[in-house]
């Protein structure tokens, strides 16, 4: 097995002339985000976050709300944090074969676009929509299956928005776009 | 004098119903294209999840009930859902009645077999073509599915309450109906199995079987034998991936990830089939208004012509009597 590792590792790398470079692919339901030959990307897997280079060992992993942070094949070695690019996700799958990482994740949201402010008040609505519930069901316990999923999906919505609000705080300000728009 | 009053009226109707199918045609026509686009555009997730779904479930034997199906219960007859894919709107042709029409056939093999049928219609024009056979049946009923954009969590949402019936036992099999986009020209009305899952390797073999709606049970032991198959072939390429967590956690949340997928897929299948349809259609309708035009104009001016060489001959013929 590690033989078989070892080969597709160094066909990559013949093929790629030397290059540590792997094929990266970043894609929603609706559109693939990205694509293309990446040097280093760092995953938030389900287990921990894990970084991928060229000819990692092959795993399929469940992925956690994070933020993905890739980096282009020829700013290896340089300082890539300058042109890093990075995505907040709300989960997803991830497949690693040795050339290949394929991210599946339902919607891919470039960290810049996020905003702050915009993410505290939809927490602060979806609470209080989440109170107005509590509410209704002392009130009348007939129609508890939809009031149930409805509050399901709005806690689900606070846990994703907490998160945006993580990765920003962890990855927000060191963005040179945000530092520019600040 | 009235016959020529008539005809001018009629010529300005059907021209204005010309200038109307034209219109849609050019409104489907654009509509067609963007719709083709986020058919493209959606293609490379489902390709790779697809790929995943296979390396995954060759190499762990526990499947999920979702994915394997769920036999059916002693005594009891198996119950299948029927999820139909339509339009919400019609002046498409017959693209809903085609979809419909493959769903009713399969209902009907189905109910001969003793088998229970349900409906969950996804488009206004399935149900209301449904209503009258099997308006009991017809269990839920999702609308405006594309407008104004179509958007996957809607497709997630439908998954999960396709999902929870299952769960809650209210059938055994899924069976999803939708218009597959070819050309503008040609769409084609697809089925495909849902609950338990079909895959390209079983897709062929489904294929040739035709139509007969088998029982869980026998559909099960018969997926089993591919499987296997593709299991050795993929770790000879690529080698024992690890899995973080288990495989089988990974894959209880990728089936129904999955489920959403497929419906998210025929969401966007259906769209670009019922624009392609519509313009179509439409172009035939303008093709055929012009040429009712042509005629009426034809007989407009043979009587306006009869009228004045009568008024002609009246007036000659009154003179010379003088």
């Amino acid at each position: 097995m590690s033989d078989s590792k070892a080969q597709a590792r160094e066909a990559q790398g013949s093929e790629a002339q030397g290059k540590e470079s792997f094929r990266f692919e970043l894609a929603t339901p609706a559109r693939a985000v990205a694509e293309g030959d990446y040097g280093f990307v760092i995953v938030p897997g389900a287990e921990g976050d894990f970084g991928v280079l060229a000819g990692h060992s092959a795993l399929v992993s469940e992925l956690r709300a994070g933020v993905i942070r890739a980096r282009k094949a020829r700013q290896v070695g340089t300082d890539g944090a300058e042109s890093e690019e990075r995505w907040f996700i709300a989960g997803g799958f991830a497949e690693v074969t040795p050339e290949r990482l394929t991210l599946l994740v339902s919607a891919a949201e470039p960290l810049d676009s996020l905003d702050a402010a915009a993410i505290e008040q939809s927490i602060q609505d979806a609470q209080e929509d989440i109170a107005d519930l509590d509410k209704e069901e002392s009130t009348e316990t007939g129609k508890e299956t939809s009031a149930d999923t409805k509050r399901m999906a709005l806690e689900r919505s606070v846990a994703t928005n907490h998160a945006r609000l993580k990765a920003l705080e962890t990855f927000g300000n060191s963005s040179p776009k945000a530092q520019a728009h600040s | 004098m009235a016959n020529l009053k008539e005809l001018r009226i009629r010529i300005n109707s059907v021209k204005a119903t010309q200038k109307i199918t034209s219109a849609m045609k050019l409104v489907a026509g654009a509509k067609l294209r963007r719709a083709q686009e986020q058919v493209q555009a959606a293609r490379p997730y489902a390709e790779r999840m697809e790929r995943m779904l296979t390396l995954l479930a060759a190499r762990t034997s526990s499947r999920p009930p979702l994915m394997e199906g769920r036999a059916v219960a002693e005594g009891q007859s198996a119950r299948h859902l029927l999820v139909v894919g339509t339009a919400d709107r019609g002046l498409c042709g017959g693209f809903n009645a085609n979809i419909v029409r493959e769903a009713r056939r399969h209902a009907a093999d189905l109910q001969k077999q003793g088998a229970e049928v349900q409906f969950y219609c996804l488009g206004r024009k399935g149900r209301d073509q449904l209503r009258m056979q099997y308006g009991d049946k017809i269990v839920s009923t999702v609308e405006d599915l594309t407008r104004p954009q179509p958007e996957f969590s809607r497709a997630d949402a439908i998954a999960s309450d396709i999902i929870a019936r299952f769960e809650s036992g209210e059938f055994e099999v899924c069976t999803l109906f939708f218009s597959k986009f070819v050309s503008a020209i040609t769409q084609e009305p697809t089925k495909v199995n849902l609950i338990p899952l079909e895959r390209a390797e079983e897709a062929t073999a489904e294929a040739t079987d035709g139509a007969t709606g088998k029982t869980t049970g026998k559909n099960t032991d018969k997926a089993q034998a591919p499987r296997e198959t593709t299991s050795t072939s993929q770790a000879d390429a690529t080698g024992a991936p690890e899995f973080e967590p288990g495989q089988e956690e990974i894959l209880s949340s990728l089936a129904p990830h999955n489920l959403a997928v497929q419906i998210w897929r025929a969401i966007l299948e259906n769209n670009a089939s019922e624009q392609g349809a519509r313009m179509t259609a439409m172009d035939n309708a303008t093709r055929n208004a012009g040429d009712m035009i042509r005629r009426l104009n034809l007989v407009y001016n043979r009587t306006r012509q009869a009228a004045v060489t009568t008024e002609l001959i009246e007036i000659i013929s009154a003179k010379e009597a003088l």
